[in-house]
């Protein structure tokens, strides 16, 4: 290890950082989204708004020092990151877990008590996974190969399916792009991603029997939906009914902040202010806002995989690719599912819905970009050479 | 460069990136469907929501007219009974999630309060929340499955149909909407009100569940739902035997149970609204019908007057809105009070109808076959049952006293299938059935011929045996037959050609009056058409087409028929339509109503069940134009028919010899008998479906009476007796009438003179005593 990688201060931040990069392009989306989000939450739940405005300095802080570390501090602990995400995971599906700690909720153990707030472990998994893919595609010739895929899908996999069995598809399911988005970047043959991606595609309705009843529910009235029948309106397809009803009554101008709050309290749509906050959103502001929303967002996306294509760090590049397919994926599973093209799953729009967690995750995102969209090139070419063989 | 190097880097991402824009592409495009193209159902929708979580609409019943006899003795009333009826939104399980959210707020303080909370707090209200809000609706349940004595699970499965059955409607209304390209109303009234889920419950059932209402009344409601009950329905009838003829006046007076008395008059109800019901009249339809039909618990007639004056009865649903404030407290106001529906009154005194059932029961005798004093016939077994009508009309006012029609529905329980269809119980013979008028028409024959001019009012026609001089053995009087050695009655006149019931002088009156105007006469006098007493309901002839059904019109021969009798040269068929036979057939009503037309001199008051309201169809105003002499000459015949050694309704031989028919003391009658061929009858004497026994000569017997006081000119009740298959009329259906007019007398409608003694009385006071 050189002098610059013992650890201290001087070494954690590294040298040479800059200042302007496009590493502000995410950072002003998920600013004007947190904006959004904390408005839309007080549309019908003052309270909470006012709980997120307390968790956003907190997740701007967290945001703000890890986007001052140097990237390179991301390759060394990504391991041990894992593990420990890997830990929590485990820990919340131990059976003997006494309730005070891991609180069942709907039929889910997803979330740690912290007292003063619930911390779901999925959320640490998902930038975990990110880490250790980036640490480990970064230096790999071989993933051309199919034998090559081995070791990149089993680091997925094992996330994916330990929050599969919280259970959380929704979850687990955006770590599919995630990983793929990186193979691709890092150099993986596209038929093989085809390939995999079709397999799935095929696979996929061989998977139906072993859904959950409710899982398989969902599919059907998602089905259903589609083709206009309203048969589940009232029972499965109750949630994206009434979010549809809702985003639709929004209109192009929106409802107004009055007649927004009426009619989510009495169409009683549930998670107004959690996973379908995107609903609470477009009935607010209509299309406007919608548009708005989704420009962010696609300016979150977008912007992480420019600062990728502005580093010459393998790592860096890998990482923020990682965090654009996985933000993007999040953003459009949960409008999809808002919009009712993609089945309701327990996701939450980033930056937008309600809860600390996922805001701080959100915001850690961030700062990873911010990190590996700050370091100079001199100095992330020289870590990717010394890495490549 | 290598591969993973940056062009390899820059593809990938590239390929990313293009996919994530593709897909954030399809959100806008979807987004722009939702909020621009179709953002007026969708905000249709989510208004009508808000409307229906903060405003809701309950029907509120209203209680069914009661139907009242004569004398205003309650036939059909409603019994105290009560519903327990639960919110639909309670079914879904909304409600369960409403409470959860106000339990929170209660919990918390407040909604502000509430939001205040730190999340681990909220979650552990929430559950606490949620225990409450499953714990009190499971109490709701639980009270009210007691209160119905049944288990909880009984009420889960009521609510569970409930539910699926209206989603289910909702479902196909709202597909319906969009068909059209409307969604203004998203929800059903039915999804927004209370069903009811346990049904007639006694008042003391419902306190418990009383106080479950008071805690929760946006859930819980109890509600008044009187069932129908029928008090007169059942009776015994103690019958003296007074002029009975033979050993049937010699016996004890004969008591009779009855347990449906009026049965087929009065009718039934149902409380199961059906697609027909919906269809003729719904309550939502392009309007609001307060008086139609929804899909709830409600009465409906089936049968007899609870059908026929439905509209009438059923009265209005009222309206009672509730609204829920944003403090969560409830507001209600009546937009609309429900009327009930109006009390119907009939004709019929329930205690003359009862001994009319009481006469034409098997118990009696009098309908049974082969009684001494019938007409012998050797095919006939003795002591079966016979069918039978009697029908009793005030001549004054056409309104029918007593109309009884055997076998009634009591004894359709204990037939079998076969002889249920054979025997037809449900039919009311009175106003259903139609049979060959046979010589009870010849009075009206010759009042026709006197005032259509074809004949004069004296005239005297010589009775030669048979019409046809060329033919003996066709169109012959009764008398001219080998076993009265082909005798004939020589000049008759008029009176004693009614008295006798010759043919030929009838056959003559028909032929000089041409087919034709026989029937425009018969038409003039109630044939061919139902008369509308009041006992028509409405039918559904075509899908959505409804109309006016219940009642038999008879049958005249059509002008086409007529027509082919004239190019085939057919007189016969014109011919004999003055004596009744041929292609004619009527009703007992319409005989009475004819009979009683005429007693009046001709002026027009058809005969009628209801009374005070008008009924479409029946005549009431004007006269048929009859000539006076010949209404005297025909009611001198009728009185000859009766009173004349001679008079075919004079007596009935039996083995004690000759007896008076009408032997009454202080009565007036005037008769006139008919027999009806019938043809041949098969029997199904074993019961199992199947004819086994053929009856020659098995004719319908008819006896028309009119009976008045003893220093009465004019009758003033018609009495029309009918037994199928019994032969000669005078000797069956004369002692019935016979009887009919024996109760008249007991019950004090002969008393006085010239005038009813025995007052209507308006209904609303209180019954007369049982028999």
């Amino acid at each position: 290890m050189t002098g610059a990688d013992s650890f201290s201060v001087r070494s954690l931040r590294g040298t040479d950082r800059r200042l302007w990069h496009l590493g502000w392009l995410p950072v002003l989306a998920a600013l004007l989204l947190t904006l959004i989000g904390w408005e839309a939450i007080g549309t019908t739940e003052p309270g909470y708004a006012q709980r997120q405005l307390l968790f956003f300095p907190i997740a701007l802080a967290v945001a703000v020092v890890i986007g001052w570390i140097h990237p390179r501090w991301m390759d060394r602990w990504a391991v041990p990151f894992y593990i420990v995400a890997l830990a929590l995971l485990l820990f919340v599906l131990v059976p003997g877990v006494p309730e005070a700690l891991v609180r069942q909720r709907k039929g889910a153990r997803r979330w740690i008590n912290l007292v003063v707030v619930d911390f779901q472990p999925s959320e640490l998994a998902k930038i975990g996974m990110i880490l250790v893919l980036a640490q480990w595609l970064r230096a790999r010739e071989d993933i051309t190969k199919w034998q090559g895929l081995i070791v990149p899908a089993a680091l997925a996999v094992v996330p994916f399916v330990l929050i599969l069995l919280e259970p959380d598809l929704g979850t687990a399911m955006t770590l599919v792009p995630t990983a793929a988005a990186m193979l691709l970047a890092a150099g993986c043959r596209r038929r093989h991603v085809v390939v995999a991606m079709l397999v799935g595609a095929v696979l996929a309705p061989a998977a139906y029997p072993f859904l959950r009843p409710h899982q398989r529910a969902r599919v059907d009235a998602l089905a259903a939906q589609i083709v206009g029948d309203t048969r589940y309106a009232r029972d499965i397809g109750f949630q994206a009914d009434r979010a549809m009803t809702l985003i639709g009554a929004g209109g192009v101008t929106g409802q107004g902040e009055a007649g927004a709050q009426r009619l989510l309290e009495t169409n009683a749509l549930p998670e107004e202010h959690n996973d379908m906050i995107f609903s609470s959103v477009a009935c607010r502001w209509g299309l406007r806002g919608s548009i708005l929303l989704l420009a962010a967002c696609a300016t979150l996306s977008l912007g992480a995989l420019a600062v990728a294509a502005s580093v010459r760090d393998r790592g860096g590049r890998l990482i923020a690719v990682g965090i654009a397919a996985l933000l993007g994926t999040q953003v459009i599973v949960n409008i999809g599912m808002n919009i009712g093209v993609l089945p309701i799953t327990g996701m939450t729009l980033p930056f937008v819905s309600y809860g600390g967690t996922s805001l701080v995750a959100s915001w850690i995102m961030v700062g990873m970009l911010w990190s590996v969209a700050s370091a100079r090139r001199a100095d992330t070419l020289r870590a990717a050479f010394q890495l490549q063989r | 460069m290598s591969r993973g190097g940056v062009g390899t880097f820059r593809s990938g991402t590239a390929l990313v990136a293009w996919v994530m824009v593709a897909c954030f592409a399809v959100l806008a495009a979807r987004l722009v469907q939702l909020q621009v193209l179709d953002h007026g159902t969708h905000i249709a929708r989510a208004q009508s929501r808000e409307a229906a979580r903060t405003r809701s609409e309950t029907v509120l019943p209203r209680i069914r007219g009661r139907i009242v006899d004569r004398n205003g003795v309650v036939l059909a009333d409603n019994a105290d009974s009560y519903e327990i009826a639960l919110a639909y939104e309670f079914m879904t399980g909304e409600w369960e999630e409403e409470r959860v959210r106000i339990l929170e707020r209660e919990a918390a303080g407040g909604r502000a309060a509430l939001a205040r909370v730190p999340a681990v707090e909220r979650a552990a209200l929430h559950d606490r929340a949620v225990k409450q809000a499953f714990a009190e609706s499971g109490a709701i349940v639980k009270s009210v499955a007691d209160a119905a004595s049944v288990s909880p699970e009984v009420i889960e499965t009521a609510m569970d149909e409930i539910v699926a059955s209206v989603s289910r409607r909702g479902d196909a209304y709202r597909a319906r909407l969009a068909a059209r390209g409307t969604q203004a109303k998203e929800r059903l009234r039915e999804e927004t009100e209370a069903h009811a889920v346990a049904e007639s419950l006694p008042a003391e059932a419902t306190f418990a569940v009383n106080k479950m209402q008071d805690r929760f009344p946006d859930v819980l409601e109890v509600r008044s739902a009187p069932r129908r009950v029928y008090p007169e329905r059942q009776a015994r009838v103690v019958l003296s035997n007074d002029g009975l003829p033979g050993r049937l006046g010699h016996r004890a007076p004969v008591q009779v149970h009855l347990t449906d008395v009026g049965d087929l008059i009065v009718g039934s109800v149902r409380d199961q609204v059906q697609a027909v019901d919906l269809r003729r009249r719904p309550f939502d339809g392009d309007t609001i019908d307060w008086g139609g039909y929804r899909e709830a618990s409600d009465l409906i007639g089936t049968r007899g007057i609870e059908r026929a004056w439905e509209d009438t009865l059923r009265g209005a649903w009222g309206m009672r809105e509730r609204r829920k404030h944003a403090d969560d407290t409830v507001t209600e106001q009546i937009l609309r009070a429900p009327v009930d529906g109006d009390d119907v009154q009939l004709t019929i005194d329930i205690q003359l109808q009862a001994r009319a059932q009481a006469i034409l029961s098997p118990e009696y005798g009098l309908t049974l076959s082969q009684q001494e004093f019938h007409t012998p016939n050797a095919d006939m077994p003795r002591g079966i049952e016979l069918n039978a009508v009697v029908v009793v009309v005030d001549i004054e006012t056409g309104e029918i006293l007593a109309m009884a029609s055997q076998p009634g529905p009591a004894a359709a329980a204990n037939m079998s299938d076969a002889e249920e269809r054979a025997r037809s119980p449900w039919i009311d013979r009175s106003v259903d059935a139609v049979y060959a008028p046979g010589s009870i028409l010849k009075p009206i024959m010759y009042v026709s011929a006197v005032s259509g001019g074809s004949a004069t009012p004296d005239e005297v026609i010589a009775c030669t045996g048979h019409f046809f001089p060329e033919r003996k053995d066709s169109a012959r009087c009764w008398i001219y037959r080998p076993k009265y050695g082909l005798a004939t009655h020589g000049p008759l006149s008029p009176r004693e050609a009614l008295a006798r019931s010759c043919n030929i002088y009838f056959y003559e009156l028909a032929d000089r009056m041409g087919p034709q105007a026989t029937v425009q006469w018969l038409r003039d006098w109630g044939l061919g058409s139902p008369l509308h007493v009041g006992l028509e309901g409405w039918r559904e002839r075509s899908e959505g087409e409804f109309v006016r059904a219940g009642e038999a019109g008879g049958t005249v021969p059509s002008e086409r028929r007529i027509q082919e009798w004239q190019s085939s040269r057919d007189r016969f068929s014109g011919v004999i339509l003055g004596i009744g036979q041929g292609e004619l057939s009527w009703t007992p009503v319409q005989a009475a109503s004819a009979l009683a037309t005429l007693a009046r001199g001709g002026s027009r008051h058809d005969a009628h069940i209801v009374m005070g309201r008008p009924i479409e169809g029946n005549r009431s105003e004007g006269s048929l134009g009859l000539d006076s002499r010949a209404v005297t000459n025909a009611l001198t015949g009728m009185r000859s028919a009766i009173e004349a050694s001679y008079g075919t309704a004079n007596n009935v031989t039996t083995a004690a010899g000759r007896e008076e028919i009408f032997g009454l003391p202080g009565v007036r009658v005037w008769g006139k008998t008919g027999t009806a061929q019938a043809g041949v009858w098969r029997l199904d004497t074993d019961g199992d479906g199947g004819a086994d026994r053929e009856v020659k000569d098995a004719d319908h017997a008819w006896f028309a009476a009119l009976i008045g006081g003893e220093g009465d000119a004019r009758p003033r009740y018609a009495i029309v007796a009918v037994v199928e298959r019994a032969g000669s009329g005078g000797r069956a259906a004369g002692p019935i009438a016979a009887a009919m007019a024996r109760e008249l007398v007991n019950l004090g409608y002969l008393r006085g003179e010239g005038a009813r003694s025995r007052a209507i009385r308006p209904h609303g006071d209180e019954p007369e005593a049982d028999e």
